[in-house]
């Protein structure tokens, strides 16, 4: 994959980047540091989700509030890559707000299902954005409570890639 | 529609955990969770819903349950040698197979006692001929 490339430029591959034996899977990654800090509980708390403890994945997570917003809870904080896929501002709106032909839509379509059930949900599919680029994505949603019991809020990840038709 | 559902075995029983839509990471998943000591038993349950019939099948697929008796018991066999070795030459610390031994030593001794029988059944035995014999000389 070297071609179009100028002299002396090497292509680093993504997973190059992330230490020899880690889960490439973003989802998994995230899951598991979910998993570390909520311990015996059945949720952990947004206090402990420190972005610096998970530079690997905090630029593509996000955190939904859902105390006051239970029917359509709204962004409350976002990693970079997140933010970059919103030409709009994103903290402040609710999901509803965002369509399934974006990725932050189909990163939250499953918002109601994971209040319900409570438990961690993974989705994966694909989408056609507005100007008909296939884009396969893989997105995690993550139950959090400040009291243990009641879920407050949502924290989730998502990542993608464009598919170039021929 | 598919649904790849991962529980986890706690206190007794299989509790939901979480939720997947594709099997590879869900099976990815549950093997990290099986790598766990702290974790009893994973499983992986395949849903499909038909949505015509509206009826719902589901399998199990994976499963991996830690044998909590087994390591017991090689906890309490590991204790019972540990017990042992530090007692070697007291009581306790007497290997099987020395007491078995010991027993065959015992065992050992009894010829001894039946030479010694036989020795004292030949000596009556001769003094009674020896009698009998003095008898009959007389007799003639």
């Amino acid at each position: 994959m070297t071609e179009n490339m100028p002299d002396g430029v090497a292509r680093e591959k993504v997973e190059d980047e992330l230490p020899q034996g880690m889960e490439r899977r973003l989802v998994l990654r995230l899951l598991t540091h979910w998993r570390a800090i909520c311990g015996d509980r059945d949720y952990p708390s947004f206090s402990e989700v420190v972005p610096e403890n998970m530079p690997d994945m905090w630029h593509n997570c996000f955190v939904l509030e859902v105390i006051g917003h239970e029917e359509d809870p709204v962004f409350r904080a976002a990693g970079g890559e997140i933010m970059s896929h919103s030409a709009d501002s994103l903290i402040g709106t609710p999901v509803s707000f965002w369509t399934p032909d974006t990725l932050i839509g189909v990163a939250v379509s499953h918002t109601r299902d994971v209040l319900r059930k409570g438990v961690p949900m993974s989705h994966g599919d694909e989408f056609m954005k507005i100007d008909g680029t296939r884009v396969l994505y893989r997105s995690i949603l993550l139950p959090m409570s400040d009291d243990g019991e009641t879920i407050s809020g949502l924290l989730g990840a998502v990542n993608c890639r464009e598919v170039m038709e021929d | 529609m598919r649904s790849y559902e991962i529980q986890l075995f706690k206190g007794g029983k299989w509790e939901f955990d979480s939720y997947f839509d594709d099997r590879d990471t869900a099976m990815s998943d549950a093997e990290q969770l099986a790598a766990d000591i702290r974790i009893q038993g994973v499983r992986v349950l395949k849903e499909h819903y038909d949505q015509d019939s509206n009826i719902a099948t589901c399998d199990v697929i994976y499963t991996r349950r830690r044998n909590t008796r087994a390591l017991d018991q090689g906890r309490k066999t590991t204790q019972k040698i540990a017990r042992s070795n530090p007692q070697p030459t007291g009581a306790q610390g007497v290997p099987r197979r020395s007491a078995r031994h010991k027993q065959v030593q015992k065992k050992s001794g009894s010829p001894v006692k039946t030479l010694v029988v036989f020795a004292l059944v030949l000596l009556i035995g001769g003094v009674a001929t020896l009698l009998g014999l003095g008898g009959l000389l007389s007799f003639s």
